[in-house]
């Protein structure tokens, strides 16, 4: 039965040349594949533990990717209607008196700041309208703006945008259409009072107007109870035309707007610049609240993840206390024992986080099909980015390798003796 | 001959009872030794011991003239990689590795190569007739196929000392003279000390000595010696 050779030359090692000790501390880079060929075996050899293990952390990162795209989605959507469908990012107001003047020089210097993708004038009057045929008439803001551009601080609900140089169409706010009846292609008297500050309730400067409404025009900057005219045509009315009550300073990124709006305020002594977090309490808030919300959210879904995760790997270790006492009796040191353990914890936390991008993606499309809020035209979505992936799974993963520390140290520095009891007998 | 092995004073207690009690011996290079001795008197608690499993609560052992339980903790580590191979009575096996996994475990461990160990557990597979079984998984083996795959597992680093806890306490009888003949013919290549705890006197006579226990401590009837032989157990 046996042949009487050694597998291995005799000669190869003389007894007592082995060194006792490697240095210490130290986990050899080759024993490594052992390491996560004894973690893998091991992960895979129970297979419930493994599912339970992974539908923990899956269910985990598939909620937080969810939550943080419809999150994401909502601070999206809010900061899309208050700042880019509202007052902009940046609002430039005179320092002194009621209106801005050389608006035209103004804009242009305001333009060339960076990041700044548009610049807005805005000239704002009191007045009223009113049903056609119906003689009481509503107060109401007019606005005068520049309609066709990309960025207007209002969303065009219906109907289509004011044409530059159109001195016979408006757009009426949504709220103030629907009170009065009205929709687009309707005549619609309109009263205002063309002058600002002591000679506002002068007589001589009310102007009567009668305009055709040529959209309906929706936000949250007060624009569903105004209503928008050509800025040329209201400032010729005024006899100003290079004057603006405001100006609008659009940017490509929201969060510049405090620090550019402070550099605008010192190079421009005549005007005050306001970014949007300081300028809309509504809008701040509204933000806080949404970080507030991750933050919880994120927190939670840590907690959920890590006590399941931890009491799973836990019983792992119980369950496989003889497999341990044998690699500590095969000369395993107890730090590789460790490391078998917490590769094993990575693996779940890895896989997981696979699974649950997976099912996020699913939940996300879903949301996306079917959004959480629609209200005349303001409709949240949930965003789908990678960064809505990276971020929970990236904490999970983390909190995945933590909950196993404690599983690993109890395997690597389990009594090994009461084992080997149970083997020998 | 300087002693591969060598016990002084070794005792453990676990509370109150001394389990084992100042027992010393030695065992040299191609020397094997049986310890017989009713249940409960000790005799694996000693095994462990001398394995580096199992701290005792007082005396030394000298593994190649090293005080291993003077050793930290990584060293006795890799004592028990190089130069102990331990034999339990049953469940040796990783049940969700094959064979030759088991067996190339230890020796991916020494070589940081898993190809090399696998070759080295091959070689083994082919000594010790396993040649079958080698890629079914530890769990699916027989009591003596599995006590053959831990003998190689035990072997393939080799150890200068062979431990084995009733290598054959659940095997029957025509296994269980594969497995001790396995075990002395690879320790006798190889010059490792063999020490077989054993309840079996057939097993026992084919060691070259055997002592037997009583409480903890060495019986007092004079050692059996199975043949000639250099150097008794003193106690
Ligand atoms: N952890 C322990 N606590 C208390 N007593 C123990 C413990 N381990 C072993 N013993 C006792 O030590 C004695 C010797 O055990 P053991 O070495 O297994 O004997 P043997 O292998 O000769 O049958 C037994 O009486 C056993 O009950
Ligand atoms: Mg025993």
């Amino acid at each position: 039965m046996m042949p009487s050779a050694a597998p291995v030359a005799e000669t190869e090692r003389g007894r007592g040349d082995v060194p006792f000790a490697e240095p210490a501390a130290k986990i050899p880079w080759a024993s490594l594949s052992l390491l996560a060929f004894l973690a893998q075996k091991s992960l895979f050899e129970s297979r419930l533990g493994l599912l339970l293990l992974v539908a923990a952390v899956a269910t985990g990162v598939g909620f937080q990717v969810a939550n943080t795209a419809n999150l994401e989605g909502y601070q999206a959507a809010l900061l899309d209607e208050g700042i880019a469908a509202g007052s902009g990012d940046i609002r430039v107001r005179p320092r002194h008196g009621q209106t801005l003047e050389n608006v035209a020089r103004l804009t242009a210097d305001l333009a060339r700041y960076p990041g700044v993708r548009a610049v807005l004038p805005v000239v704002m009057v009191p007045g009223a309208i009113a049903a056609r045929g119906r003689g009481s008439f509503t107060g109401s803001l007019v606005v005068g703006v520049d309609g066709e551009g990309e960025f207007r601080p209002f969303r065009l609900a219906s109907g289509r945008p004011l044409a530059r140089g159109d001195d016979a169409g408006i757009l009426v706010g949504e709220s103030l259409a629907d009170r009065l009846g009205l929709r687009p292609g309707d005549a619609v008297p309109m009263r205002a009072l063309l002058a600002a500050g002591p000679a506002l309730l002068d007589e001589e400067r009310y102007g009567r107007y009668t305009l055709t409404v040529r959209g309906l025009a929706g936000g949250a900057w007060g624009a569903d109870e105004s209503v928008f005219v050509d800025r040329t045509f209201l400032a010729r009315e005024i006899g100003a035309p290079d004057e603006a009550t405001l100006i609008v300073v659009y940017l490509g990124d929201h969060f510049a707007a405090r620090p550019l709006a402070r550099r605008m305020e010192s190079d421009l002594p005549a005007v005050t610049a306001r970014a949007w977090i300081d300028d809309s309490p509504f809008l701040a808030s509204s933000f806080h609240a949404y970080q507030a919300v991750s933050t919880l959210s994120q927190t939670m879904v840590v907690v959920a993840v890590t006590i399941p995760v931890l009491a799973l790997l836990y019983i792992n270790v119980l369950q496989r206390r003889r497999e341990i006492g044998l690699l500590c009796a095969l000369g395993i040191p107890r730090r590789e024992v460790f490391v078998v353990f917490l590769l094993q914890a990575l693996a779940v936390g890895l896989i997981g986080a696979v699974v649950g991008c997976a099912l996020g993606y699913v939940v996300i499309r879903y949301f996306q099909a079917h959004p959480i809020f629609a209200w005349k035209g303001f409709v949240i979505r949930p965003v789908l980015a990678w960064t809505c992936f990276v971020k929970p799974s990236l904490v999970v993963v983390g909190a995945t390798v933590l909950a196993g520390v404690y599983p690993a140290f109890r395997a690597a520095t389990a009594d090994p003796a009461p084992v080997f009891r149970g083997l020998g007998e | 001959m300087t002693p591969v092995v060598r016990a002084e004073g070794l005792s453990r207690r676990h509370g109150e009872s001394s389990v084992v009690r100042a027992l010393s011996l030695e065992v040299g290079p191609a020397e094997s030794l049986a310890i017989l001795g009713p249940s409960g008197c000790g005799k694996t608690t000693l095994l462990h011991m001398l394995g580096l499993l199992d701290r005792p609560s007082a005396g030394r052992v000298l593994l190649d003239g090293v005080d291993v339980w003077a050793e930290s903790s990584p060293a006795q580590a890799r004592l028990r990689l190089l130069r102990v191979g331990f034999v339990f009575q049953q469940n040796n096996l990783f049940g969700h590795l094959s064979a030759r996994e088991n067996i190339a475990l230890p020796a991916w461990r020494r070589s940081g190569s898993k190809r090399l160990a696998l070759g080295e557990a091959d070689a083994w597979i082919e000594r010790l007739g396993l040649a079958q079984k080698a890629s079914a998984p530890g769990r699916s083996l027989s009591g003596g196929e599995a006590q053959r795959v831990a003998i190689a597992r035990a072997l393939i680093n080799r150890p200068s000392l062979v431990l084995a806890d009733e290598p054959t306490g659940s095997v029957d009888s025509r296994s269980a003279g594969q497995i001790i003949a396995a075990l002395l013919e690879c320790c006798t290549a190889h010059q490792a000390a063999l020490i077989v705890v054993t309840h079996d006197r057939d097993v026992a006579s084919r060691m070259a000595r055997s002592l037997s226990m009583r409480d903890g401590a060495i019986a007092p009837e004079a050692p059996e010696a199975h043949e000639a032989h250099p150097g008794g157990a003193p106690g």
